[in-house]
């Protein structure tokens, strides 16, 4: 028996252990790396997988799915069509941003499929010795559910992460998430351009980008 | 059967209260914070420390799921009465249920910048204006603003701080530097997470030595 529960303890140990560190934490840009001068920096941004969406959370079983898809299918295709534009251009405001600072950068300009972000040999040939990878993760809209029943107002929704990484030793020497969840100021629910929450999304995607860019030049 | 109702409605509203009371933090504001370390630097200038404050994005506490120890009539009976207390100490409390790095905060941050540049003797005076039109020209004007305070929980509390300094001196142009500062979110060590106040603290003092540090670089490329 005794030994029994002690197998179970060390199991539950073992699975919370290993479930920390699953989690990427953010990785501070070391003060040294702005005393080299040598970087040659690509930086790049991964192809967005996941178009725009209402991202929902709670518990949901496949009728619920269906039912407050059903209800929300206005907002959604609203939601699908946000543009991308300011994705495009965040490679260049980092690229403009190390030029100021001196330090030799360059934009990549094929996106980076998520294949290839898993193969250090894809990087190499990107050129530079460094590469700073921009990856939009969610956009969109957030809204918490139990069952089909909406619990809140949606809220706008971005998510992004930046990584610098040394091509020598494959190192991360800079990681930053960013999450952004940003209530609709008034009425959301206004079909057909919902434009208290647009106007949501255009200030949750500038906080983003604001944060992002921040996070690396902090103190630079 | 209605004793029983009685009863348990007189348990749920003690209980509530001091689960209520038990919640509500007694202390949100950040103390005063310190600097140790020697800033090793004299100008005979006047300064004048100018606050902006910015966007603050808070977390609010989520409503609780009610109680749960009792299903049928009376555990519906009890949910309702839960739920009623807690939503009117809601009502009147409303800051209780917010994690926010407030004004107030950011308040104690620069009472503590002047405190630390005054005793260590940084400037001939320093002082906390509010209108900046009269600064004297030859004085130093310190600016900070508080871009974005920014709270959110997830699995522990994430605090950050985007912080905009720019000095100014005479017809100089200015020195200006942005800083990003969060607390650390891994666990302090046998699963065991500081409080939100802790982590504020924490965080409020690593952006107190970037601002100094960021004031001896300016020195150093006036000099």
């Amino acid at each position: 028996m005794i030994k029994q529960l002690s197998r179970i303890f060390l199991f539950t140990l073992s699975l919370i252990f290993l479930s920390g560190c699953a989690v990427e934490h953010n990785v501070k840009l070391p003060e040294s790396f702005w005393q080299d001068t040598s970087h040659k920096i690509t930086v790049a941004k991964t192809k967005v997988v996941d178009k725009p969406a209402l991202h929902k959370i709670g518990g949901q079983g496949l009728l619920d799915v269906a039912i407050s898809a059903v209800a929300t299918k206005q907002f959604s295709s609203h939601v699908e069509k946000t543009s991308l534009d300011w994705y495009s251009g965040l490679s260049q405001k980092f690229t403009v941003q190390l030029k100021r600072r001196n330090i030799f950068a360059q934009t990549h300009q094929v996106d980076v499929e998520s294949k290839q972000k898993k193969n250090p040999g894809f990087f190499m040939q990107m050129g530079g010795n460094k590469v700073l990878l921009i990856e939009l993760q969610r956009l969109g809209a957030i809204r918490s559910y139990y069952g089909f029943v909406p619990l809140n107002a949606p809220k706008a929704y971005c998510v992004l992460k930046g990584e610098l990484i040394n091509l020598e030793d494959k190192k991360v020497l800079w990681r930053h998430l960013v999450e952004i969840v940003e209530p609709v100021q008034g009425e959301w629910d206004q079909p057909p351009y919902y434009p208290n929450f647009t106007k949501a999304l255009e200030v949750a995607i500038a906080s983003a980008q604001e944060e992002i860019i921040d996070g690396f030049f902090s103190g630079h | 059967m209605r004793k029983n109702l009685y009863l348990c409605a007189i348990a749920t509203i003690l209980f509530t209260c001091f689960f209520l009371v038990g919640c509500a933090p007694s202390k949100r504001v950040i103390p005063s914070l310190q600097y140790h370390d020697a800033i090793g630097m004299s100008i005979p200038k006047k300064a004048h420390i100018y606050w902006v404050p910015g966007k603050q994005a808070s977390h609010e506490i989520p409503p609780s799921a009610g109680y749960s120890g009792n299903s049928g009539l009376a555990g519906l009976i009890v949910n309702l009465m839960f739920t009623s207390v807690e939503s009117q100490h809601r009502k009147s409390n409303p800051s209780q249920y917010v994690l926010e790095y407030g004004k107030a905060d950011e308040a104690v941050f620069l009472t503590s910048l002047r405190d630390v540049l005054e005793q260590q003797h940084v400037f001939k005076s320093v002082d906390l204006t509010t209108d900046i039109s009269k600064v004297n020209a030859n004085d130093v004007l310190i600016k900070i603003y508080f871009k974005t305070t920014r709270v959110t929980v997830n699995s522990g509390y994430l605090i950050k701080l985007s912080v905009n300094l720019s000095i100014q001196t005479g017809r100089q142009p200015p020195y200006e530097r942005t800083y990003l500062v969060q607390n650390d979110e891994s666990l302090d060590g046998a699963f065991k997470s500081k409080g939100f106040l802790d982590k504020k603290t924490e965080v409020s003092q690593e952006l107190l030595t970037l601002i100094i540090n960021g004031i001896k670089q300016w020195y150093r490329g006036n000099k």
